[in-house]
């Protein structure tokens, strides 16, 4: 089976996705690197329902806990790496109001749902809360399809594509196979 | 030790200098070499020899440290290399650090600069149009700067030339504003770039959208092969040099034949600090330079150099070249070195969607990067209330849409099998700037670079032409997108710095009359004729073509006139 993607794709994906570019900050002090091992715990399995283990592999089968984290840490606007922290350290009380427990203690369906509800209804919660949110989503949005398992396993990257079609009928398009370019 | 003094002498003497080895000393190392002179090249800025300093060229995306982005830490410390869209992780190696050349910005302006062998010829985006008749008459009709010592006519041939060498796909599309030239078949407009192509011939008579003439091999000739580069694979990596050599760049094709050719020494990590001036013989004779590791200083000695380092820094270095026949710069006797820089105004896009054509899309990738419109204002004759015009960029493509909401099992799903999103259409303007002597560059009286060199001080800006000329862009690009159908029309100021078009030129331009110009018609400075400068500073207007084939073709004939001037003795 031949499937492939574009690099061009996934990375104008990536680009548009991106957390906003810099501006000089006065200081660094990556708040990430200062996550204790239970909050890593915790973004982990935030990621972990962000993108689960299905009949494909998952956020911690690829390692995207450690990818999020290191994006958070070397790219990130530390105005935004605040935001992330302060928004992970509401989560459990998130959780407490929804289930009655802590979001490591609640069940996949409770995660997805608790999750769900940031992601449908961010008026709801606080806006550190849906900040950290949506950076997560992206992040590991980001790290799965930019992933090696992704671009050769699920949409096949090119590098070299050797051709160009300017009037390519979208009906030969198999969006589930999608090769690069097509887009 | 005299025998051994002299012996050093001859060994530090060469046929021929070339200051620079980025576009045009590139060429000028060729067409020296290809007529048997003995070359020197030297170069400020590290070694990047084709494909072997190549370190990104084969890099899946998933092998990058950062998904393709520059760590936060890399971007506080260069603000100004940051804005340029080629400073991405793959690519950034090849751009100069803020810090490490520093400059004085007595306006802003975003100096990007490509310190290595082949310079910025190996990050530049490829387009290669001709200038016509219509923008070498540009000043002596509308009255600006001064006239053009040369016309197309003079020019043409060596167009022609450096065609056939660099490999260039284009149309033949028949425009009298954007002359034909050596073109192997272009890249393809898209479905909806066609499409434009037609409504703007019905709606804008006049106004055509032509395929973008690139130097991209789409068909590669035996003269292509004998440089080793083969045909273009449409990867559109180009900024991490490419192992085809699909495309142009001083790497890949110029430097390497003149290195076959036997008759090229290329030394890089040495920085001019001055060309050196004979009182008595009433000539140059060599340069200065030191070494940027050991800072130690060495002359070479050459009867006819070339000044091929980048605008700006050609500039710097004739201020610096002074003597007591030329106090204020090599050359300088009418005091207009540094002066009349100009560029192109690349502050202005118009984005939108198009709704129709939704069965088709694209397959693969365009080097060439989609269509173009030559300048369509005041061609003729002066129309408009501003001077001059703007040739126009023009590209559609269909991207992956990804979901903004969701997540879990379903998320997955849809990543797995994205969905295509609307055409999207962006119109880049590309202004034609006006040169003015309040646009200038000059040396800062104290303060100097880490290799004794005075930090160069910008004071470059845009001007009302400017401003009019992009509301016109505006009016026009959503007029034309209006007529053509497409919707969300988002005229966009990026409200840039000049700089950050890498279009900067101008400060040593050419012109018929040493009090008003520093170069005659042959790219030779009036005052010191076995001096020649043939990149961007040579410019006397800027047009509103993508220069560097310009500076090609300059540069090529320049060196066959030099070596005619060599024979006859006269230089």
């Amino acid at each position: 089976m031949n499937r492939r993607i574009a690099l061009k794709h996934v990375a104008l994906l990536a680009a548009a996705a991106g957390l906003p570019g810099c501006l000089s900050q006065p200081e660094r002090e990556p708040a990430s690197t200062a996550l204790s091992a239970a909050q890593r715990q915790l973004v982990a399995e935030v990621c972990e329902t962000l993108l689960p283990r299905t009949a494909t592999l998952g956020a911690h089968d690829l390692g995207l806990p450690q990818y999020v984290l290191k994006m958070l840490a070397d790219c990130t606007p530390l105005q935004e790496q605040r935001i992330f922290v302060a928004g992970l350290g509401q989560l459990d009380a998130a959780a407490q109001r929804q289930h009655g427990r802590s979001f490591g203690a609640s069940s996949p369906a409770q995660r997805t749902a608790l999750l769900g509800h940031i992601d449908q209804r961010p008026a709801n919660f606080p806006n550190e809360l849906t900040g950290f949110y949506r950076a997560t989503r992206q992040l590991t949005i980001d790290g799965y399809t930019n992933s090696k398992y992704f671009m050769t396993k699920q949409v096949v990257h090119e590098l070299v594509p050797s051709r160009y079609n300017g009037y390519y009928p979208v009906s030969k398009v198999d969006l589930a196979n999608p090769r690069h370019g097509q887009s | 030790m005299a025998n051994l003094n002299i012996d050093s002498v001859k060994a530090r003497t060469f046929d021929a200098i070339v200051i620079g080895s980025g576009m045009s000393g590139g060429w000028a190392a060729k067409e020296f070499t290809d007529k048997g002179l003995k070359t020197l090249v030297v170069e400020r800025g590290r070694q990047v020899e084709h494909n072997k300093d190549y370190p990104t060229t084969n890099l899946n995306p998933w092998e990058f440290a950062h998904n393709g982005k520059v760590p936060q830490a890399v971007q506080e410390v260069n603000p100004i290399a940051s804005r340029c869209y080629v400073f991405k992780e793959d690519a950034m190696h090849f751009v100069v650090k803020d810090q490490e050349h520093p400059y004085v910005q007595e306006k802003p302006f975003d100096w990007i600069r490509g310190y290595q062998v082949g310079g910025k010829s190996l990050l530049w985006a490829r387009q290669t149009q001709r200038w016509s008749k219509y923008d070498f008459e540009g000043p002596a009709r509308d009255g600006f700067a001064v006239d053009w010592p040369i016309r197309y006519d003079d020019l043409a041939p060596w167009y022609s030339y450096v065609e056939k060498f660099a490999g260039i796909s284009g149309n033949r599309d028949g425009l009298a504003e954007l002359p034909d030239g050596e073109f192997m078949p272009a890249f393809p407009l898209n479905a909806v770039e066609d499409y434009f192509r037609q409504q703007v011939q019905k709606s804008h008579p006049g106004r055509h959208v032509i395929s973008a003439r690139c130097a991209h091999l789409s068909k590669p000739q035996p003269i292509h092969y004998e440089q080793g580069r083969v045909q273009c694979q449409n990867r559109t990596l180009c900024q991490r040099g490419c192992p085809f050599g699909g495309y142009f760049s001083s790497n890949s094709s110029t430097l390497p034949w003149a290195m076959k050719s036997g008759h090229l020494t290329l030394k890089p990590d040495l920085v001019v600090q001055t060309v050196l001036y004979d009182e008595q013989q009433g000539r140059a004779t060599g340069i200065r330079v030191v070494d940027t590791h050991t800072k130690a200083t060495v002359e070479y000695y050459a009867p006819v150099i070339f000044v091929n380092a980048g605008a700006l820094n050609t500039n710097l270095l004739l201020l610096n070249s002074t003597s007591h026949r030329f106090p204020n710069g090599l050359g300088n006797d009418s005091g207009v070195l540094g002066k009349y820089v100009a560029f192109h105004n690349y502050s202005a896009r118009v984005f939108a969607e198009y709704e129709g054509l939704k069965a088709l899309t694209t397959d693969g990738r365009n080097p060439a990067g989609g269509g173009y419109l030559p300048r369509f204002r005041n061609v003729q004759k002066q129309e408009t209330d501003f001077l001059r015009g703007y040739a126009t960029s023009f590209g559609a493509s269909r991207d992956l849409v990804q979901p903004a909401h969701g997540l879990g099992a379903s998320l997955k799903q849809q990543l797995e099998r994205p969905a295509l999103g609307p055409w999207r259409v962006h119109a880049g303007m590309m202004g034609e700037t006006i040169p003015k002597a309040t646009n200038y560059v000059r040396l800062d009286p104290t303060r100097k670079d880490a290799w004794g060199m005075p930090l160069l001080s910008v004071s470059v800006d845009y001007d009302d032409n400017d401003a009019k000329m992009k509301q016109d862009f505006f009016e026009q690009f959503t007029d034309m997108f209006t007529q053509a159908g497409f919707t969300n029309i988002t005229p966009q100021d990026s409200h840039q710095a000049p700089g950050l078009d890498i279009h900067e030129m101008g400060g040593v331009r050419m012109g018929h009359d040493a009090k008003t110009s520093m170069l005659n018609r042959w790219n030779q400075l009036h005052a010191c004729p076995n001096v020649y400068v043939t990149d961007s500073a040579c410019m006397t207007s800027t047009s509103t073509q993508n220069p560097s084939l310009t500076y090609m073709a300059l540069t090529a004939r320049a060196v066959d006139h030099a070596v005619s001037e060599l024979k006859k003795q006269n230089l």
